[in-house]
Parts: C-alpha cells; sequence; structure tokens
C-alpha cells in the first residue's frame, strides 16, 4: 500500500479497486439487499478512499481501513436505507428489527417458504431483519467470511463481543427461519 | 445443565461458543471441551448442527459483479477538475528547487511590505 502511494499511480488505485470492489459491493449488498445503493455506497467508499488514505496506518489492513469506511458510510447513510417505514424491535429481541417491505415477518411456515425459492434467498431477507450491529457482525463474519479479528477491528469492538453477536444473530435467524433449517442437512 | 468435561461448562456456555466453533475461532483448550461437551449432549449437538447449516448459507448467499460504470464514474470523479490525490507521487525535485529559490525571495517581500505598512 505504501509502496502503491509512493509510487503514485492511478492505476494501483484501480488495482486496489480492482481487487477489492466486489468484496465491498457484497458486504453492501448483504446489509441491506438494495443493489442501487450498494453500488452508490461502493462508489463513494473508493472516492472517500481517494480523498483519506493519509489517514491509513500501515499497522492496519488495507481491507480492514476499506471496510471501516464502508461501514462508516453504510450506518450514516441511513436516509437512503431507511425508505421503509421506521423500525421497531420486535417482541424483547433486540437483535430483530421489524420487517422490510417484501420481508416476511414472523416465523415462516416451512413449506410456504420451501416453495418461494432458495434457502439462500430466505436467509438474505432474515438477515435484514437483524438490527444493525447484529447485521454487519452476521455479515462481516458468516457472508464475508471475514475472521472474527478482522471483523472486530472493522467494527472497532472487542473479538468477544463480535462471538457474542454472532450467537446472538445466528439464533435469531434461526428463529426467523423456523424449520427451514434443518440439522440433519449438516454434518459435524 | 452440564454435560461437559468441564465444571463450569453448562449448555448455554456451550451454545454461546458454537457460531466461534463452526468458525473454528476458539482456542484449542476450549475447543476441546465443547467437543467433549457435543459429544454426550443431544440437545447441544443439534444446536450446533443447525448453527453450522446456517452458516453454511450464509458463506454460500450469491454475490454480484461491480458493474463497469461504477469505476468509470470513481475514475471521471478523481481526475475530474484537477482533484488533487492522495496517492500522488512525492514532487519532483525541480519542484523543491524552484521552491527553495522562492523561499527567500517570498521572505524578502514579506520583510518590504512589513516596513511599507509601518510607515
Amino acid at each position: 500500500m505504501l509502496a502503491v502511494r509512493d509510487r503514485l499511480d492511478a492505476e494501483a488505485f484501480e488495482a486496489l479497486y480492482q481487487r477489492h470492489a466486489r468484496g465491498l459491493l457484497n458486504f453492501f449488498l448483504r446489509l441491506s439487499w438494495d443493489r442501487q445503493g450498494a453500488d452508490d455506497l461502493l462508489q463513494e467508499t473508493f472516492l472517500r478512499l481517494w480523498r483519506s488514505s493519509a489517514r491509513y496506518q500501515p499497522i492496519a489492513k488495507f481491507r480492514t481501513f476499506l471496510f471501516q469506511i464502508g461501514k462508516n458510510l453504510w450506518l450514516n447513510d441511513l436516509e437512503r436505507f431507511r425508505r421503509m417505514p421506521k423500525r421497531a424491535p420486535v417482541g424483547a429481541e433486540e437483535v430483530l428489527e421489524a420487517p422490510e417491505p417484501g420481508v416476511p415477518g414472523g416465523v415462516e411456515d416451512p413449506m410456504e417458504a420451501a416453495s418461494r425459492g432458495e434457502l439462500s434467498e430466505r436467509l438474505v431477507r432474515a438477515i435484514a431483519r437483524l438490527s444493525k450491529p447484529y447485521r454487519l457482525v452476521f455479515v462481516l463474519g458468516a457472508c464475508q467470511e471475514l475472521p472474527y479479528r478482522e471483523v472486530a477491528a472493522i467494527l472497532d469492538i472487542p473479538e468477544g463481543t463480535v462471538k457474542s453477536r454472532m450467537f446472538k444473530a445466528c439464533a435469531a435467524l434461526r428463529q426467523i427461519l423456523g424449520g427451514a433449517i434443518s440439522p440433519g442437512e449438516a454434518q459435524r | 445443565m452440564n454435560a461437559g468435561t468441564s465444571p463450569g461448562l453448562t449448555c448455554d456456555a456451550v451454545r454461546e461458543q458454537l457460531a466461534a466453533l463452526a468458525h473454528d475461532e476458539v482456542p484449542p483448550p476450549l475447543r476441546a471441551d465443547l467437543d467433549g461437551h457435543l459429544e454426550r449432549c443431544s440437545p447441544c449437538e443439534t444446536e450446533y448442527r443447525l448453527t453450522r447449516e446456517i452458516l453454511r448459507v450464509a458463506s454460500g448467499v450469491p454475490g454480484a459483479q461491480p458493474r463497469p460504470e461504477t469505476w468509470l464514474a470513481v475514475k471521471m470523479q478523481t481526475t475530474a477538475q484537477g482533484a488533487v490525490s492522495p496517492w500522488r507521487a512525492p514532487p519532483q525535485a525541480w519542484v523543491w528547487i524552484v521552491s527553495l529559490f522562492l523561499l527567500p525571495v517570498a521572505l524578502v517581500a514579506a520583510r518590504i511590505a512589513w516596513t511599507l505598512l509601518r510607515r
């Protein structure tokens, strides 16, 4: 990264984009399932990166730095992602948010869910119901498959909190998905 | 309920670790305790398989490719209107030489201006 900066090179910046754009786009997509919003955030993240690379500390992994910018933009861009009605926690679970338009609420009927499409699609809809702190942890750790240490660095929280939120997010997703997830499909 | 080898390892404590266990994010001593518990405790074993299944599906959620026009927009905005790039290389030697020449000139000019203003 330092070499890139020293060399100056628009080509190097483009290389960074080519290497990280897909991961970042899918990060935004899985957070909100809004293609246009994800495209806009991807673009804005790289513009911020362009302007703020002086703040980059070589002690931090570049991907961590990039995802921190992206995460902050996503959190600051609530208006875009809150086109839907104001959300309120469901029941006693602080992990869940009210369903977004088009996202079925409550526990799904497994038969109905099975007829509606792939399990991954149902999971994506369920992820959209997690509240932001849990959604961020789940998307980074489970969908993007980043190590917990990196998730903790991106979100600026302790690693233990990542573990705890991941556990609660999984429990909430199972609650939403009901019988659509079968233990028989996974082997130890 | 305590089906593990560690006295303090309850089912609740085990379940809090299941996602981390599936992600291979627990230290070896704890992992051994968790494995021991899961061998003895059928409900926790089922929980573990459910957790793994969710994580398996999550890691396979289909993604998308960035649109070419997104990069074009980034490129256009970063190069337009002489935007100052932090990715730019250090100034070349001639810039420093000219700057060193101009510095004393600027100081003399400032001194003259100051003298004139005092009159």
